[in-house]
């Protein structure tokens, strides 16, 4: 009965109440897109990131991250990576072994890192195989082969072809050395990286280096990162009975998980407010409209209406007001993100340098149960919590002041 | 304009009649206010804290290397600026700049060793162009050109074991060739940026040239554009002046043929970091949208408070058009009345802003979110600055539309016959 | 000495004359006289080098690399020229063998036999091990830091084995290339250097070099054994065994040339 009276009482006065509406559902659809977009740009952030040599995920010796010694090592990578691979979400098991070398192109010479990889695996984790310039990237047939980036190849005068010489240390301590022809030229767009990264074959960089059977760390991938993610309480498990570490994407990438974490404490401030004042909007409407209607009320008073009864009323007008505006907006930002989720959103400064980077080039909106319902329940609670104000006005009222209000 | 003197203590009046009617409408326009020039004010910190991570820590608005330094950032691809090139920088075009040894170098201290970047650099020149000199974590930036103290990021403080006021060991290839080695002590401590950034080493850009035997030559030049010029006009004069000044660049080994290409290289930093620079156009954007959508939801704000507040006086302006007032007048009389309101309530908002803000003179710290975050890292902390001039656009428009708001009901209000209005309302 | 000091004034000095006169008499022949009062610190440490390096010298080494679970062992001859030219080539084991390192003053070059390459080691690269042991290639260019980057005083002296032993405090001068707070070094009365421990900048000490077994050798007291210990990794040490050494023998210059690192001529 109550409830019945509530809504005829908002659809009185039509346009206050749609206008009232109209906000609560804006805002609410907007804050439902805004999040999940945010969401999306950061895993989009994240996958690129980790996607160009870290992979989503790394076993790795423990203390390996503090000190990348090529006698810190993983043995048996072949079985722990058959393990990997089973677990549900990994689709992508990398074995890698991380060497130091001078490296030497007549009288040239210049320190790099060399990372031994198995070309099928590592093109699956890594977008270096997808970014070669000149040549071709390495494949399961090669042996004598390297894959080099582009300022180092500038700065050591080879090209595809050339022969580079390679000297450096072997697990052992003893001196490791070979000569690799190079198959293929790629540009990261990272320069660091493009400056100081030999790829090689993993069986020769497992003899070159002296490795016997063992590997420095373990890349893994899944078809995006929260696959992976998902999959780590089952990663961990086998990390621990083999006695390695398990890094996830925040271990890898501290400072861009440190950034992201601002960037959500900063926007949070923004969401805050922008709840804040459609909240106090919405109140601010409905005060009045009490207000207004304090003869009306104490005509209700009059008549033997409980003051209790008429508050009940009132508040259910708030109800049903932002559940209805809430409701609208679910609505319509849920369906809205969830086609730009599958279009995408294309930012057309943006695409030119994701392209540059072999990154896709629009962004995705990722719709889940937190930015889907948060928003919208931040703005129900918020009127509902504010809505008290009107309340208390009216449960105060006596029937005959109520009347004699103009 | 006899009118407007005879309803104005009248219109100020009226609003003191109802005083609730008017305290919640100046609350919405209030608040309105305030939540648009917070959005506006937070947005410029976020901006401001973004441009300083990304160009005022090492980097600047356009940088100037001679052309083989990018591939390979060795002391031999160092120059020395020509006489037409400083004139450049020193003119008003240029807010500040700062010239740098940067080479690749080894930190070793008692227990590890680890690979750098040397910076030599000019306190001077520093404290103008990066917010770096005024973000040290512990101990003192350098004094001089000549200080050969170091300072060093918190982060390779702690992975090299050692502490301020310790020495550790520098060790780089001099221009000669030859690996030079020198013992300095950590007179400075800075907080965390990025580990990219947090690889940086300086010391007085003297200290580090007599290191590595450069003379008085140099890496890099960083430089700020003034406010008032564009980017683009600025690298174009830089690039120019390159030019005129072939005889003195210095290109030791892998010598080019000079003079069919000026042998150093100027880029804007929309070139040299393409990502920052798509982020910042997104950013704008995104600022506007969010700007927009708070003008909406505030203008709603105004117009139903303002609709209903005139509805409700139908019965007093039948009464007023009864008595004889055209309604035109009362027309009048609501826009005075609302111009009054609403200007209050604007000025009220300005107020607002002002005491929320200023709890937060020393930044808003955001480090509640991240457990064990270095507190002295750059974007850690946002300084929200609220600038009367950016006050006054959306002022005038709040004030306009408030003023708007009102007239169709009036308006309405103001058609409708006398004793209906008084009768019925 | 608690012995002595239970004895009165006089006869304590007497027995304290008596003892240097002893050492002065019976002390290792063969060698200029060793001043065994407080002798002039910086003197005694250049004739320690002196012997140690002398102008030149030709020596047989074995290298033993021992860690947590395994060991390896490494064979070379070193040729020596002053205190800034060495040159090192290895003879077994198989896989090493052939490999050479030289140094020339500032410069450091490696040869590999399988490369056929003489290739010049980038700064990066001075830190790294020389050879899997524990010392760095940039540990080769410092051999004479002692001398020359520190400030010396005697912080006491002793006995062992009939030897009246000198430890010398080295203070690193200011501004010098050196990591360590201190270096503590002890000297024996006839030039050897039974120790150098190396102090972290809190006065921790960090690492450890010990003469195992001195001996006569190419006519000089010689440390035949050192081993090197870093003390933060207990169970880890680098061992260098020297046999067959030559003295100021008259070192042709081509040896320390980068032809004949390439192709040594016999």
């Amino acid at each position: 009965m109550i409830f019945f009276l509530a809504f005829r009482n908002l659809w009185r006065r039509p346009q206050r109440t749609i206008l009232s509406l109209l906000s609560i559902a804006i805002v609410s659809g907007l804050l439902i897109f805004m999040l999940s977009f945010q969401v999306g740009v950061y895993e989009t952030m994240k996958q690129s990131t980790l996607r160009i040599f870290d992979g989503y995920a790394q076993f790795q010796p423990p203390d390996y991250a503090d000190d990348p010694r090529l006698d810190r090592t993983i043995a048996n990578p072949t079985s722990i990576a058959g393990l990997a691979q089973s677990v549900s979400g990994i689709t992508a098991v990398s074995p890698r072994i991380n060497g130091f070398a001078v490296l030497a192109n007549g009288g040239r010479s210049y320190a790099a890192a060399v990372v031994g990889v198995d070309p099928s695996s590592e093109e699956k984790i890594s977008s270096i195989a997808h970014v070669i310039r000149k040549g071709r990237y390495l494949q399961a047939s090669d042996s004598a082969a390297a894959v080099i980036g582009a300022l180092l190849a500038r700065n050591l005068g080879l090209s595809t072809g050339s022969r580079v010489t390679l000297l450096g240390s072997a697990k052992d301590g003893s001196v490791a050395t070979d000569v690799l022809e190079v198959k293929g030229i790629y540009e990261s767009g990272v320069p660091e990286l493009d400056r100081s990264i030999l790829e090689m074959p993993f069986a020769r960089a497992e003899t070159t280096f002296g490795m016997n059977n063992a590997a420095n760390t373990i890349a893994l991938g899944g078809p995006t990162l929260s696959d992976v993610n998902a999959a780590l309480p089952a990663l961990a498990a086998i990390a621990h009975a083999h006695g390695l570490a398990l890094l996830d994407w925040g271990n890898l990438e501290p400072a861009l998980r440190d950034n992201l974490r601002l960037k959500y404490a900063t926007s949070m401030l923004f969401y805050s407010t922008l709840v804040a004042v459609v909240a106090f909007i919405v109140l601010n409407t409905l005060l009045m409209s009490v207000l207004e209607r304090t003869r009306e009320f104490g005509m209700l008073l009059a008549i033997g209406m409980r003051p209790s009864k008429i508050g009940q009323m009132v508040w259910s007008e708030l109800l049903l007001l932002a559940a209805l505006g809430t409701g609208l907006g679910v609505a319509a930002g849920i369906s809205g993100t969830l086609w730009l989720e599958h279009v995408g959103v294309l930012i057309p400064q943006f695409s030119d340098v994701l392209r540059q980077f072999g990154l896709p080039q629009r962004l995705y909106p990722e719709l889940s149960l937190f930015s889907g319902l948060f928003g919208p329940a931040a703005i129900f609670a918020a009127i509902l919590l504010g809505g008290l104000v009107p309340y208390a006005r009216v449960r105060s009222l006596t029937a005959a002041t109520a009347m004699r209000a103009n | 304009m006899n009118r407007v003197a005879l309803l104005l203590p009248l219109a100020w009046r009226n609003l003191w009649r109802n005083p609730r009617r008017t305290v919640i409408t100046l609350a919405v326009v209030a608040v309105g206010m305030w939540s648009i020039l917070i959005f506006d004010v937070l947005f410029a910190a976020v901006e401001t804290s973004s441009r300083d991570q990304a160009l005022r820590v090492m980097t600047g608005e356009g940088q100037i290397h001679a052309s083989r330094y990018m591939d390979d950032p060795n002391v031999a691809y160092s120059f020395v600026p020509g006489t037409a090139m400083l004139a450049v920088l020193n003119s008003p075009q240029v807010s500040s700049w700062a010239a740098r040894v940067r080479v690749p170098a080894i930190l070793q201290s008692e227990y590890e060793t680890r690979p750098v970047t040397l910076a030599g650099a000019s306190p001077e020149q520093e404290r103008k162009i990066s917010v770096l000199p005024s973000s040290l974590a512990a101990g003192r930036y350098l004094a001089g050109d000549d200080d050969s103290g170091i300072v060093i990021g918190r982060d390779l403080l702690k992975r090299l074991k050692t502490r301020l006021g310790k020495r550790v060991v520098l060790m780089t290839q001099a221009s000669d060739g030859h690996l030079a080695q020198s013992g300095f002590v950590i007179i400075g401590v800075y907080g965390s940026t990025t580990p990219v950034e947090d690889e940086f080493v300086f010391t007085g850009r003297h200290a580090a040239q007599e290191l590595l035997g450069m003379g008085n030559r140099i890496s890099e030049i960083s430089f700020d554009a003034n406010a008032g010029t564009r980017l683009d006009t600025l690298v174009a004069a830089l690039r120019t002046a390159a030019l005129a000044n072939d005889a003195h660049q210095d290109n030791t080994t892998h010598g080019q043929p000079s003079g069919a290409h000026p042998s150093l290289v100027i880029e804007p930093w929309t070139q040299f970091s393409p990502i920052a620079a798509a982020i910042e156009n997104v950013s704008s954007t995104y600022t506007a949208v969010w700007l927009a959508v708070m003008f909406v939801l505030m203008a709603i704000g105004i117009v139903n408070t303002q609709l209903m507040a005139v509805f409700e006086r139908t019965r007093e302006f039948g009464l007023l058009m009864a008595l004889g007032m055209r309604p035109g007048t009362v027309i009048l009389q609501v826009a005075i009345e609302s111009a009054l309101l609403v200007a209050i309530g604007v000025v009220l908002g300005v107020a607002a802003t002002a005491s929320t803000l200023a709890p937060f003179g020393d930044g808003i710290d955001l480090n509640f979110v991240a457990s064990g975050v270095d507190r002295y890292g750059l974007g850690r902390i946002l300084y929200p600055k609220l600038d009367p001039s950016t006050a006054v656009v959306p002022g005038m428009i709040v004030w306009a539309l408030g003023i708007a708001a009102t007239l169709w009901p009036a308006r309405r209000a103001a058609r409708t016959a006398p004793v209906i209005a008084m009768t019925q309302f | 000495m608690r012995a002595v000091r239970k004895f009165s004034g006089n006869m304590r000095d007497l027995l304290s004359a008596g003892l240097f006169f002893m050492t002065f008499i019976f002390g290792p022949p063969a060698l200029a006289a060793v001043p065994t009062a407080a002798p002039d610190v910086e003197t005694l440490l250049k004739r320690v080098f002196d012997n140690y390096r002398s102008k030149s010298s030709e020596t047989s080494v074995g290298m033993t690399i021992h860690c947590a679970g395994w060991e390896r062992h490494l064979a070379m001859k070193a040729w020596t020229r002053g205190m800034s030219d060495a040159l090192v080539r290895f003879t077994a084991p198989h896989a090493d063998a052939g490999n050479a390192t030289l140094k020339l003053g500032d410069e450091t070059w490696i040869f590999n036999p399988k490369l056929e390459q003489v290739i010049r080691l980038p700064a990066s690269m001075m830190s790294q091990s020389w050879m899997g042991s524990d010392f760095s290639y940039d540990d080769l260019s410092k051999s004479d830091d002692l001398l020359t980057e520190y400030a010396h005083r005697l912080a006491g002296s002793e006995q062992q084995a009939g030897h009246q032993v000198w430890v010398v405090d080295a203070i690193p001068k200011p501004g010098s290339p050196v990591v360590w707070g201190k270096v503590t070094v002890r000297i024996r009365d006839d030039l050897v250097m039974l120790e150098e421990t190396y102090f972290d900048q809190d006065g921790k000490p960090v690492r450890r070099m010990t003469a195992d077994d001195i001996r006569v050798l190419g006519g000089r007291i010689y440390p035949v054994i050192m081993t090197m210990h870093p003390l933060d990794r207990p169970g880890q040490w680098t061992r260098i065994e020297t046999s067959d050494a030559r003295f100021d023998a008259g070192l042709p210059d081509y040896l320390f040339t980068l032809s004949n690192l390439q192709n040594p001529r016999p």
